[in-house]
């Protein structure tokens, strides 16, 4: 197993009061294996992910929990320690490619610094490899002076994964990594992912609000509602037979083109603000199925048929 | 736009710049009141011997046939001759005053900027912290300091008192090193005379960190605020998670970043400073342009004023023009 995230707690203390973005979450990753987190925004999905390299954003805090990497616990890592993970073991692609590098420095020169930061390499060397990633996910060499302001938005995005890959890392965290781009350029990047999987072995957590784009890479999926996780299994069949409700109303809304009917469908209401979560389950303001139980107390999180679910509907 | 091409476009734009200063230093030359042949030989002269004079200084002949034997003076680096003190061309006279200062505008600029630079980075590093609200408190006191009494304090503490620094001058007599820029710390350092550049050095302490410490509270504040707004950008929390060193982040990209806006107020206020170093040559008996010109004003040199209004133009120009250059060579999207 690579990565095991138990009872994981993030919570950002502002002057509004407590945010607990993401609570009492759970999950196991393999090594090469493509999961997939989807939810809506403020859901805890991007939390999760900044959490899992232990870069949460202040005031936010990881204020319980685990995240095993090869069993090594990195909420207990000295910064200096969690400096040799991040981008060596664990690298993160972000959602917007415009604004992630920096925009004074050429791109070829970004690469080799994230190479020389970990490795005992010569200049010339990281400088090689650097020219051999970008040719790796299809940017020509001599785009290699290139400034960020240079390349378009697909291209950027592509510098930023040559430098996710630079030092084989075991996991890449791709949090909303083709939101800003086109649907053509969002493909091709998809596409990239999976390679880099096959290729290299890398496993990939995918972050995104794109529940159809989830299912086509990834191998399981989690569902994150207002911070909870609610449902956990393989892509098929969450795909074929969701358990939690929001799972089901998620699927409803993917839009289908061959159907006949073209109107959008989407789930009455909003996500709850996490400053004042509704009491009992989370979703119970917008659950079709909500029962008594589901106003008063916190759904337990079940295993049905080797998959999580988080719903009173699945009992005690 | 390749770099070359930004720069020698840059370069062409001057060009108009300066031939609209040029235009405005000539018109207002002309429009403010005051005959200056008058000035010269005072109210009783006979018209006869004014008209003589006008003649000579060719200010009977119509405005533009004046402009542009003013533009061609210019051209030949002619900025004509003081009224008073023996006719001396103008540029000498100018080139007597104007490097001591530029030495200390120097001086006090680099001051100014190493001060601010670290008191803000200081500040922008520990925003909302108590060493940040001391840095705050810092620019404000040291720019709301006055200049002449800041420096007779430290004439005081370390002229007086001490007996570390000398309290005014460029340097002791006997001293001075040959001239080749005019510079003394320069010309010292050019014909290898370590006891003129130890000595100019002493001499231009106390006026450089005079004029440095009020000047730099500003860059504190800009720095801060340039910092903190960096620091906040997504590429220094991607540079976070690529796992790069603390301080690589923070000198190679987050200051770089924050130094843009930064550097426009450089060049500002080294110009501002040219101009306004006349305050701290006086309390400091700093022989520049400043004492220089304050003298020739109240003798109605108008000449010599006219001079040196159009040098320190010319001066600015090249100021600004060094700046636009800095940037474009910093950050690349400027030179599209």
């Amino acid at each position: 197993m690579l990565l095991e995230v138990k009872d994981l707690h993030v919570y950002y203390y502002t002057k509004r009061g407590v945010v607990r973005a993401v609570e009492g979450v759970s999950f196991q990753l393999d090594h090469a294996e493509i999961m997939g987190i989807v939810g809506e925004s403020g859901s805890g999905k991007s939390t999760l992910g900044l959490a899992i390299m232990n870069l949460v954003p202040s005031p936010g805090r990881i204020v319980k929990g685990s995240i095993r990497l090869e069993g090594k616990d990195l909420t207990k890592m000295s910064e200096k320690e969690l400096r040799k993970v991040r981008g060596k073991e664990v690298a993160m692609v972000f959602q917007d490619p415009m604004t992630s590098l920096d925009p004074l420095m050429r791109i070829g020169d970004q690469i080799v610094e994230t190479i020389l930061a970990h490795e005992d390499l010569s200049k010339e060397e990281a400088r090689k490899r650097a020219l051999e990633l970008l040719e790796e996910v299809g940017i020509s060499k001599d785009r290699f002076n290139d400034y960020p302001h240079q390349l378009s938005g697909g291209m950027r995005q592509r510098v930023m994964i040559a430098m996710a890959v630079s030092l084989n890392p075991k996991l890449i965290i791709a949090d909303e990594p083709t939101t800003a781009l086109d649907v053509i350029v969002q493909d091709q990047i998809m596409e990239l992912f999976s390679k880099l999987r096959d290729e290299f072995g890398v496993a990939i957590i995918l972050i995104s609000h794109d529940l159809a784009l989830e299912l086509e890479v990834s191998d399981k999926i989690g569902v994150m509602y207002a911070g909870w996780l609610v449902e956990l299994s393989s892509s098929g069949e969450l795909a074929e037979n969701p358990l939690n409700p929001y799972t089901r109303e998620l699927l409803k809304a993917i839009p289908n083109v061959e159907l006949e009917e073209q109107k959008l469908v989407s789930i009455p209401g909003s996500p709850p603000d996490l400053h004042d979560p509704p009491h009992g389950c989370r979703f119970h303001p917008r659950c079709p199925d909500a029962m008594q139980v589901c106003y008063r107390e916190e759904p337990p999180t079940k295993v049905v048929d080797g998959r999580l679910v988080k719903c009173w509907l699945y009992g005690r | 736009m390749s770099l070359r091409a930004y720069i020698i476009a840059r370069i062409l734009m001057t060009i108009p710049m300066i031939l609209i200063l040029l235009t405005l230093v000539f018109l207002v030359m002309r429009v403010l009141p005051g005959n200056p042949v008058i000035a010269i030989v005072g109210m009783k002269a006979s018209p006869e011997y004014i008209k003589k004079l006008e003649h000579q200084l060719g200010l009977d002949k119509p405005l533009w046939q004046q402009y542009i034997d003013y533009l061609a003076d210019l051209l030949r680096g002619d900025l004509g001759k003081s009224m008073i003190w023996g006719k001396r061309p103008v540029i000498q006279e100018i080139m007597d005053h104007f490097p001591a200062t530029l030495e200390l505008t120097i001086g006090g600029f680099l001051v100014s900027v190493l001060l601010g630079l670290a008191t803000g980075m200081v500040a922008g590093i520990r925003s909302g912290g108590k060493l940040d609200a001391s840095m705050r408190i810092y620019s404000i006191v040291v720019y709301s300091l006055f200049i002449p009494l800041l420096g007779m304090m430290l004439q005081l503490v370390f002229g007086v008192w001490l007996h570390l620094l000398p309290v005014g001058g460029r340097i002791d007599p006997g001293l001075e090193p040959p001239t080749i820029t005019g510079l003394y710390v320069l010309d010292s350092i050019l014909s290898l005379k370590m006891d003129s550049l130890a000595n100019s050095l002493a001499h231009l302490a106390l006026p450089s960190f005079t004029l440095g410490l009020v000047l730099s509270g500003i860059y504190t504040r800009l720095v801060r605020s340039s910092l903190i707004e960096v620091l906040g950008q997504d590429f220094i929390r991607a540079c976070k998670a690529r796992g790069l060193l603390g301080r690589s982040i923070l000198f190679k990209h987050a200051l770089k970043n924050a130094l843009i806006p930064i550097l426009t107020m450089m060049g500002l206020q080294f110009a501002l400073l040219l101009a306004g170093a006349v305050l701290t040559e006086t309390t400091f008996s700093w022989p520049g342009m400043g004492t220089f010109l304050v003298e020739r004003i109240t003798y109605r040199d108008f000449t010599t004023i006219q001079g040196s209004i159009v040098f320190y133009a010319l001066f600015v120009a090249l100021v600004s023009l060094v700046v636009d250059l800095v940037y474009a060579y910093i950050d690349p999207r400027i030179r599209y």
